[in-house]
């Protein structure tokens, strides 16, 4: 079969020397910022991204793949023990995995954290394996007017799936496209809102809009509020029962498949998905024990599902050369540091590198399960580290990450910016997400357009006479429409608390 | 289809949103923002600002002990020694890790001492 040929082709990729140090110093690194509060997987490519430019294409993308989902299986240790989430995605399973630490089942509680995230994630491995060939073959029929209107979908996903006011997550959405568009027009080489600064002619640096609005921003906000005392618990041993196990694996199971569906949407990933996650089990486990009193199922289910996410939101990069998610636009910029369009001919043209990094996931998940259940006591002495040191480490580090992108002070002078203007977005209940997916889609968004324009001699109604085309945008038009139907908003809201 | 095509089609979309928003804000009573807090806003924007003055003239080493000395005072628990520390742990590391190790493009030293 093709399918065993290819994902060997993969295998050997993946397993040669190089990939393997790689792929280790990934997931490594990824538990590291994981474990951490404050400090994520995309500050943490950011950095990394420039020093990538010497590795080859598949090293440097199992690398970078290893942080994020590597990132997924530390937060969790953070959110168990301290009740901090690590990674934000971790966030509920801190409800149910603090509570179990009390109870004196912090061991367990690590260790299903940890398997579940293990069977997700190669379970999620085989997913992207089985849909992304077949998706890259339809995304090759597409032509600007489709791109155009899958991509007004996705943005208009991700409002939706956005928390917070629907409109003001449209406001940011579209903020996030102008500031996309600042720069040389490429198409007539004009200059657009440079204002004349020769430092701006390439756009405003992706890496010091992620950082200023995600990781500086967020630090502000940590300092004033006065640090909790962390409460450290025994971990004891880390082996649920069997009959622990056996409760869990129907929530592993729904968890994954969840998670699996949310990491393709643009918008979703790993945050996303736990969140869905959770929600979900809490209304169909059976029997309905106490969540949120310390549930093994309340970690399971969320910590399949982020990690599952993690690694299917791949399959738009990877397919269609879209990113759903700040992390996978990173990636796409790391593609592009190698000379590679992201897209799908990746699949064709660049075969052990898709399949290299999809084996690599199997592989990155396997070592993520040695790294986090018997050196578990390492993860728990970092975070031993108060947030009075790691915030000025935090803060060179995105400096010295953003400035080396390119050697452009004007890049941090951007930086400065959009920490300011991330704080005050924090205080006024602005999410951040729109406005980052906005920015990387509104360029490709315009291209496609004028593109699409261009065949049909500035016809308009091409976007809507093309059948796929007009399908996504009937698609958006309804979610946009249910999102102002008040009971579908009830129901949305109580989804995303 | 000139370059000023989708823009505008944008900023409009944005410019009625803003005004919608902006008369429900007035038409209803909310709750008031969060207050702000001063200190770490502004310490951390000027630590980020003498990063982007300093890093070229002065090289890694020198900016980042200039960028912690001011980063340092926006937590109030953080003692002089401790930060003192903190800034030449973190300069002498960067400069390993970063510029040794990673490789990035970066001046360690001010050009006086190179």
């Amino acid at each position: 079969m093709e399918f065993f040929s290819d994902f060997g082709l993969g295998l050997v990729t993946a397993l040669s020397w190089q990939n393997l140090l790689y792929c280790f110093l990934g997931v490594f690194l990824g538990t590291l910022v994981g474990v951490l509060p404050g400090l994520g997987p995309v500050a943490t490519i950011a950095m990394l991204l420039p020093a990538t430019f010497a590795l080859g294409p598949a090293p440097a993308m199992i690398m970078l793949a290893g942080i994020y989902y590597g990132a997924q299986y530390g937060g969790s240790t953070t959110a168990i023990l301290v009740n901090l989430p690590g990674e934000s995605s971790s966030v509920v399973t801190a409800l149910d995995g603090h509570q179990m630490a009390r109870n004196g089942r912090a061991g367990p509680a690590l260790g299903i954290a940890a398997i579940s995230s293990f069977i997700a994630g190669c379970i999620a491995t085989f997913v992207i394996a089985l849909f992304a060939p077949p998706l890259a073959e339809i995304a090759l029929k597409f032509g600007p007017a489709e791109y155009f209107s899958l991509m007004t979908l996705g943005l208009i996903a991700a409002v939706v799936l956005a928390s917070g006011s629907v409109l003001k997550a449209v406001a940011m959405v579209l903020l996030g496209i102008l500031l996309g568009l600042v720069g040389t027009d490429v198409n007539s080489g004009q200059q657009r809102f440079t204002f004349g600064v020769s430092g701006l002619t390439d756009g405003i640096s992706f890496v010091a809009l992620a950082m200023g609005l995600f990781g500086l921003a967020d630090v502000i906000l940590n300092l004033e509020q006065h640090e909790k005392q962390r409460v450290f618990v025994r971990v004891g041993s880390l082996l649920p029962s069997l009959a622990d196990l056996r409760l869990c694996t129907g929530s592993i199971m729904r968890g994954t498949l969840l998670g699996s569906v949310l990491g393709i949407l643009p918008g979703g990933g790993a945050l996303l998905a736990s969140f869905a996650a959770y929600t979900f089990e809490k209304r169909v486990a059976k029997p309905p024990r106490a969540f949120g009193q310390g549930d093994i199922r309340g970690v399971a289910a969320p910590e399949a599902a982020n990690n599952a996410g993690a690694q299917t939101s791949f399959i738009p990069l990877l397919t269609l050369g879209i990113p759903s998610n700040p992390t996978m636009a990173l990636l796409i910029g790391a593609l592009m540091i190698q000379g590679i369009q992201p897209g799908p001919q990746i699949m064709t043209e660049r075969p052990e590198l898709f399949w290299g990094l999809i084996a690599s996931m199997l592989i990155g998940n396997m070592m993520l399960l040695v790294l986090n259940l018997p050196l578990i006591g390492l993860w728990v002495r970092l975070l031993s580290i108060p947030y009075k040191f790691l915030y000025i480490a935090i803060l060179i580090f995105c400096a010295i990450g953003t400035y080396s992108v390119s050697n452009s002070t004007v890049d941090l002078w951007a930086l400065f910016a959009f920490t300011a203007i991330g704080y005050v977005f924090l205080k006024l209940d602005c999410e951040p997400a729109p406005l980052i997916l906005g920015f990387i889609l509104g360029p490709m968004m315009e291209e496609n357009l004028r593109r699409a324009l261009r065949i049909s001699l500035g016809d308009p109604s091409v976007l809507v006479t093309r059948p796929l085309s007009a399908a996504f945008l009937v698609l958006s038009v309804v979610l946009l429409i249910s999102m102002v139907a008040p009971s579908i908003r009830g129901h949305r809201e109580k989804a995303l608390q | 289809m000139g370059p000023g095509m989708f823009p505008t089609l944008v900023g409009s979309l944005l410019a009625i949103l803003g005004i919608v928003i902006a008369l429900r804000g007035l038409r209803r009573e909310g709750a008031p923002p969060d207050r702000f807090h001063l200190r770490p806003f502004v310490l951390l924007l000027l630590a980020i600002a003498i990063f982007a003055l300093a890093v070229e003239p002065l090289g890694l080493f020198v900016t980042i002990l200039l960028a912690v000395a001011v980063a340092g005072f926006a937590d109030r628990e953080l003692s002089r020694l401790a930060m003192a520390i903190t800034a030449v742990a973190l300069a002498i590391g960067s400069c390993i890790v970063f510029v040794k190790l990673l490789g990035l493009q970066l001046e360690i030293w001010p050009p006086f001492f190179r």
